[in-house]
């Protein structure tokens, strides 16, 4: 074995392979970086320039995308509070929090920093135990499964900030989005209203990007020159910039190092696992990192071991989601399936078969994981500045600018112009309802859980019919019963803690994040909390009934999931009819402050751009669109518009425009709306 | 609303901006611009790797670019759904799959059937075979048959996706033996195999090209086609269900109905070479993806196969969505 890996240190350390590296690893860090764009989006754009290549160059060249792209979510979750992945959606709690505090190159080291130790450990584990843990994916079922889904939705409510029963509300709806459509087993339709597109189901991607990004930017283009912008950072020499990121490396290494080493080691066990993915290892490490600190109260607020855990939980799973590939030809995500469909486009056969007779490439490709790690932490260290440059970028160029972007990062994974509705309407709602305490995280994690959950469940009750009932099928199944009992242990725990801790102290009002926090405060929102719960309880009781007609195993979900929106939902209006007296204070609406005659204008020319693509086609609408909102919201902004300054909001839409066709359509191939024009 | 914007649309290209003459769909000079094929699945799917394979020469032949115009969602319903909104030009085509295009439009809604759509040719032939665990219980179909039949409902039987052609077989097979099964469907062949591997299903229906992946792990007992596949491996028809042959993915390239008929014509024609190019067939070898080639009255007779053996297995199809 050491002979082996050692020839795969050489063969990586070839100039080509190292040359490639760096290219893919930067070309990983932008694609991660553009939101929407996440590592199996980029695996598939960068698929094709990598069939002329010889096997081990191709592969190579994967890995350091997916490396990339891994560290590159964590950029725009942390500057512009959107996560450009599912892994980089816990980033956000602490990422932009912290670079709302001026503490953005900070945010972004430590990132970085905790990216290249996941990669490091997960080399490692590639390195030592592939072949054990290769067999042990085997053992893991729909129950074991849906033990570890269930386990990532139970911390949804505990790590989410704000009002517990609003994190549960809000987690549930996000569930409950992913029973629009086909169910997650069967693929019987539900609750499309007769209206085809539906049947594809709500994908969250578009609606990640929408309820992250949108309110912000809005808040961004329509806000005075107020606090919601994150301070820029200064510029900095080259050795003063050395200078921290070694401090910060230093401490890290010292004060976090068990945090880093348990955070990137639950990103390869639970990449290890077929579908469960990068949500729940970060989810598993941030919370993991809260219980463990000693300040669990600063979580949410900008917490450096917030970022820390779950991005060195996202990019842990990137060995972590190849073990099962190399080791048995089972890809477990999206990322891993396009590895393994790059294996068969090389003519070679995966399976268990592989580490045997393709050893040479097996031990190369780990070596690349390190390699590529060790790339990424140089490469995030030397653009930094220029990523935080975009904090520097005025809101009015800005806003359509990122428009733009996340318009063809929720149109690119299913190709539909619908999405980009989707994108719209859901950021749209979600700007209004953040304020009645719409929990966009837990939302969002919700989303992606409940596909996975329905479908785990359902083959575990359809598994265990067969077998003769539950009891027989969990009965030979040790993992999941081990899965199943920490779980059962550490919530007893908790809530022995809890009431232990009842009485003793004053509970601290937990403060939302910046993001979630409503521009008011928390007062006088009694009549909106109690229209909100009447709302989704109407919803939820609605669809309720409409579940008599269709088959039980596709009702089921929905059915469980409908309760706990309705229980909860009961809870929070009981809540506020009988103990809403606590919220003192004047009644203040949490929508004062909105610029609506503003707002109402930027989404005139929102609605108009979406209804353009179609006719002129995507760029020149774009160009239009970002022309038209420049110049509108300089206006607002009071600046002044002279002809030249008109003039340089004409050549910025150009140049833009021309940029994004490059990058998108020459670069990457993506083929958007053509209409009439391009 | 639309008409505002449509008077904007308007309004604009009178201020000058460059507007091609909007290209006529006529026989005479198809195809005068790139051609789109939508694939209702994603980019890396099975079906993507099947066109790459032949997209190089298509191009040739076509004398024209080819753009591979991905719309995904719902088992591909979404996709397919799209491509019957789009003009029936002959520049945008569909390249989808049967059994599941029959299946689909019979069980579910769908704006797509076999009547609105129209064959150019179809590519790869990978017949389903029911496979279970070489060192496992059974070693013949009758071994299987007759614990399923002592066990009503235990024996559970992997397919990938629903309404697709392992659920073709999967019904068609429970039908004929009146044997109460128990089906798992996947998202995934890979996740089924590990099923499979991992004793979490006694069996599955696929195919042959996870024999080779996993040399001795797996036990094929009879392939659906008309001969054997392998000189020791027992065709269905043998062993005595001679309805349960040729089920097999056959993905075709189809124009919408309303296409001129030169135009499918001209296709037709221009991809003809196509059906025996050798360095097709030999790349289809080497890549494992099960080679075939079918002009479009071969696609014809698949697609009337599909069905009967659908109608055939209507009621096990039923039941076993529930």
């Amino acid at each position: 074995m050491l002979d082996m890996a050692l020839q795969g240190l050489l063969g990586v350390l070839q100039p080509i392979n190292i040359l490639t590296l760096i290219l893919t690893v930067s070309l990983g860090i932008i694609i991660g970086a553009l939101p929407g764009f996440g590592a199996a989006t980029g695996l598939i754009l960068v698929l094709p320039l990598t069939y002329n290549l010889d096997p081990g160059t191709a592969f190579v060249a994967l890995c350091g995308v997916y490396v990339g792209a891994e560290y590159g979510g964590s950029i725009s979750s942390i500057l512009l509070n959107t996560p450009g992945t599912g892994g980089a959606v816990v980033t956000c709690f602490d990422g932009f929090p912290m670079a709302h505090q001026g503490k953005a190159r900070e945010a972004l080291f430590i990132s970085n920093i905790a990216s290249f130790s996941g990669g490091i450990v997960s080399g490692l584990v590639m390195l030592f135990c592939m072949p054990i843990l290769g067999g042990a994916v085997l053992h893991f079922g729909a129950g074991e499964i849906f033990a570890l889904a269930a386990i990532g939705l139970l911390l949804v409510g505990s790590i989410s900030a704000g009002d517990p029963l609003k994190g549960i509300a809000s987690a549930a709806l996000g569930v409950f989005m992913t029973c629009i459509g086909a169910d997650a087993f069967m693929g019987n339709p539900r609750f499309d209203f007769d209206i085809p597109i539906l049947i594809g189901g709500i994908p969250f991607i578009p609606v990640m990007l929408g309820v992250f990004s949108v309110p912000h930017l809005l808040r961004l283009a329509l806000g005075r020159q107020d606090s919601t912008q994150a301070v820029a950072m200064q510029n900095m020499s080259m050795r003063e910039n050395a200078r921290i990121f070694l401090n910060i490396f230093h401490d890290m290494f010292s004060r976090m190092k068990l945090l880093l080493l348990r955070s990137g080691l639950f990103g390869v066990l639970i990449g290890i696992v077929p579908g469960v993915g990068g949500s729940v290892a970060t989810m598993v490490a941030y919370s993991s990192a809260k219980r463990g600190s000693k300040h669990p109260e600063e979580f949410g607020k900008g917490a450096p071991e917030g970022i820390a855990a779950p991005e060195a939980g996202n990019n842990g799973l990137v060995g972590g989601s190849l073990i099962p590939v190399l080791a048995l030809g089972i890809p477990g995500s999206p990322s891993a399936a396009i590895f393994m469909g790059a294996i068969f486009l090389h003519g070679m056969t995966p399976g268990p078969n592989f580490l045997v007779s393709q050893g040479n490439l097996v031990y190369l490709l780990i070596m690349a994981v390190f390699l590529a790690a060790v790339v990424q932490l140089l490469l995030g260290f030397l653009t930094i500045g220029s990523f935080a440059n975009i904090l520097k970028v005025p809101p009015y160029l800005l806003f359509p600018s990122l428009l733009v972007v996340c318009c063809i990062g929720a149109y690119v994974v299913r190709g539909l112009e619908f999405d980009m509705w989707l994108f719209s309407g859901f950021g749209l709602a979600a700007f209004f309802l953040l304020r009645l305490g719409f929990n966009p995280g837990a939302f969002i994690l919700g989303m992606i859980l409940g596909g996975i959950t329905e479908g785990s469940l359902l083959e575990t009750l359809t598994l265990a019919r067969a077998q003769g009932g539950l009891l027989t099928y969990f009965m030979g199944r040790t993992i999941a019963l081990v899965i199943i009992g920490l779980v059962v242990i550490y919530f007893a725990y908790r809530l022995f803690m809890a009431w232990r801790a009842h009485g003793k102290s004053v509970k601290t009002p937990s403060a939302p994040c910046a993001e979630q926090r409503a521009p008011g405060p928390w007062a006088g929102l009694r009549g909106y909390d109690a229209a909100y719960s009447i709302l989704v309880l109407g919803a939820s009781v609605l669809l309720y009934g409409m579940l008599g007609d269709l088959a039980p195993s596709t009702a089921l979900f929905p059915r469980i999931v409908l309760s706990v929106l309705i229980i909860s939902m009961g809870a929070l209006l009981g809540k506020t009819i009988f103990f809403g007296r606590q919220y003192a204070g004047k009644l203040d609406s949490p929508f004062r402050g909105i610029r609506w005659a503003a707002l109402f204008g930027v989404l005139i020319i929102w609605f108009l751009y979406l209804r353009l693509i179609d006719i002129i086609g995507f760029y020149v609408s774009s160009f239009l669109m970002v022309l038209a909102l420049t110049i509108m919201l300089r206006t607002i902004a009071g600046e002044v518009s002279s002809g030249r300054s008109l003039s340089a909001c004409l050549a910025y839409s150009v140049l833009y425009s021309i940029a994004t066709y490059l990058v998108f359509h020459l670069f990457f191939g993506i083929v958007t709306p053509a209409g009439l024009l391009v | 609303m639309s008409r505002l914007t449509k008077l904007m649309a308007s309004a604009l290209l009178m201020l000058g901006l460059a507007l091609p003459a909007a290209p006529s769909a006529r026989a005479g000079t198809y195809p005068d611009r790139p051609v789109t094929v939508v694939l209702p699945f994603g980019a890396g799917s099975g079906a993507d790797r099947i066109i790459r394979v032949m997209l190089p020469k298509m191009e040739e032949l076509l004398g024209q670019k080819i753009i591979l115009d991905y719309k995904t969602g719902g088992g591909a319903v979404v996709g397919s759904n799209y491509f019957m909104t789009t003009k029936p030009d002959g520049y945008t085509l569909l390249f989808y799959n049967q059994p599941h295009i029959t299946m689909q439009s019979t069980f579910q809604k769908t704006a797509y059937n076999n009547d609105n759509l129209v064959p150019i040719f179809g590519a790869t032939w990978r017949p389903d075979t029911l496979n279970v665990l070489a060192d496992g219980p059974f070693k013949t179909l009758e071994d299987l048959i007759s614990y399923a039949r002592e066990n009503p409902g235990k024996l559970t039987v992997g397919t990938t996706g629903s309404l697709s052609s392992n659920h073709l077989s999967f019904a068609l097979f429970s039908k004929l033996t009146g044997l109460q099964m128990t089906r798992v469907p996947f998202n995934s062949a890979g996740k089924m195999n590990a099923a499979l591997l991992g004793g979490q299903i006694d069996a599955t229906f696929n195919n042959l090209q996870w024999l080779t992946m996993y040399p001795g792990k797996l036990r094929v007992l009879a392939t659906a086609s008309k001969e054997r596949l392998q000189p020791d491996i027992p065709t269905f028809t043998e062993l005595g269900y001679p309805q349960m042959v040729d089920i097999s993915a056959v993905n075709i390239l189809y124009a919408r109905k309303g296409t001129p008929e030169e135009i499918v014509e001209r296709l037709r024609a221009v991809f003809a070479p196509l059906l025996t190019d050798e360095n097709i067939k030999a790349e289809f070898i080497k890549l494992d993806i099960g080679y075939g080639m079918f002009d479009h009255e071969q696609v014809k007779a698949i697609t009337d196969l599909a069905i009967k053996q659908t109608a055939e297995a209507g009621d096990a199809i039923k039941a076993s969505m529930q």
